[in-house]
């Protein structure tokens, strides 16, 4: 088994027992895309997708203040963040298209992202 | 006679291939912006149509030129991941016969040594291939 491989099966248990049976701390975020336009090369055409949504499972920690001021300067941010979210790589579809999504609902609460680094097995953000 | 239109017709219907399409790799025209809202990687066309024969015969009419296509791939992950899209490329135009009699010829590569001016996120290299149309 390649050491990849090995990362990879250890963050998807990291996040069963994070769930633990859905009693857990994980929930669902639904990340959003709204409109956007494309070409299309077999017409030479401008086209419009409408929104698209993708729902996976993740974590989301509510931030102190002191933590929010800090991200603040070091990333220099224009605005606090009020949470930070943890997702497994592995259930999202298509991680190349992740950086498109701009907002994500969870727990009936939407949240705008500010900042999101992806390390190849697990991304993490900012949102507010 | 083949016009810059149907040239350009030509390689970018490479694109609307399943080859492609399957690829999953999302790919634009030059002159085409999608804002802030750019995938992680993703390729640009781009068509550079330079002086055909000077004397030609009857109707036809030679052109020649260059296809570019640059290739956008996230920074700090290494070259693999754009010579492994440029091999995808080459199963697209490495010394094919397109439609509209366009013919390409062998490809190259120019790495561009750095991030993308635009956007440091990204970082940027060329896949080069010539073409010439009787």
């Amino acid at each position: 088994m390649s050491l990849d491989q090995i990362v990879r099966d250890g963050v998807n248990t990291a996040f069963k027992i994070l769930n633990d049976n859905g009693n857990g701390l994980t929930t669902e975020l639904t990340f959003s895309l709204s409109e956007s336009r494309n070409y299309d090369f077999s017409t030479g055409g401008v086209s419009v997708n409408s929104e698209t949504t993708v729902t996976v499972t993740g974590v989301i920690l509510q931030l102190d203040t002191e933590t929010a001021m800090r991200a603040v300067e070091s990333l220099q941010l224009t605005v606090n963040p009020t949470a930070q979210f943890i997702i497994n790589l592995s259930s999202f579809p298509d991680s190349r298209n992740l950086k498109l999504f701009d907002e994500f609902t969870a727990n009936g609460v939407t949240y705008s992202v500010l900042n999101m680094t992806n390390n190849g097995y697990v991304v993490e953000g900012l949102a507010a | 006679m083949t016009t810059f239109d149907a040239i350009l017709s030509s390689v970018e219907s490479q694109f609307a291939k399943t080859t492609w399409t399957d690829t999953g790799i999302a790919a634009f025209p030059v002159n085409f912006s999608k804002g802030d809202l750019y995938p992680e990687e993703f390729v640009k066309i781009e068509l550079l149509p330079s002086t055909g024969l000077n004397m030609q015969y009857g109707s036809a009419k030679q052109r020649s030129g260059t296809i570019i296509i640059q290739i956008y791939t996230a920074v700090n992950t290494g070259l693999r991941r754009v010579t492994a899209i440029a091999d995808l490329l080459d199963s697209l135009f490495y010394r094919k016969l397109l439609q509209n009699n366009v013919q390409t010829f062998s490809s190259s590569m120019q790495i561009k040594g750095g991030n993308d001016a635009d956007n440091p996120s990204l970082y940027r290299a060329d896949y080069v291939v010539p073409f010439s149309v009787y």
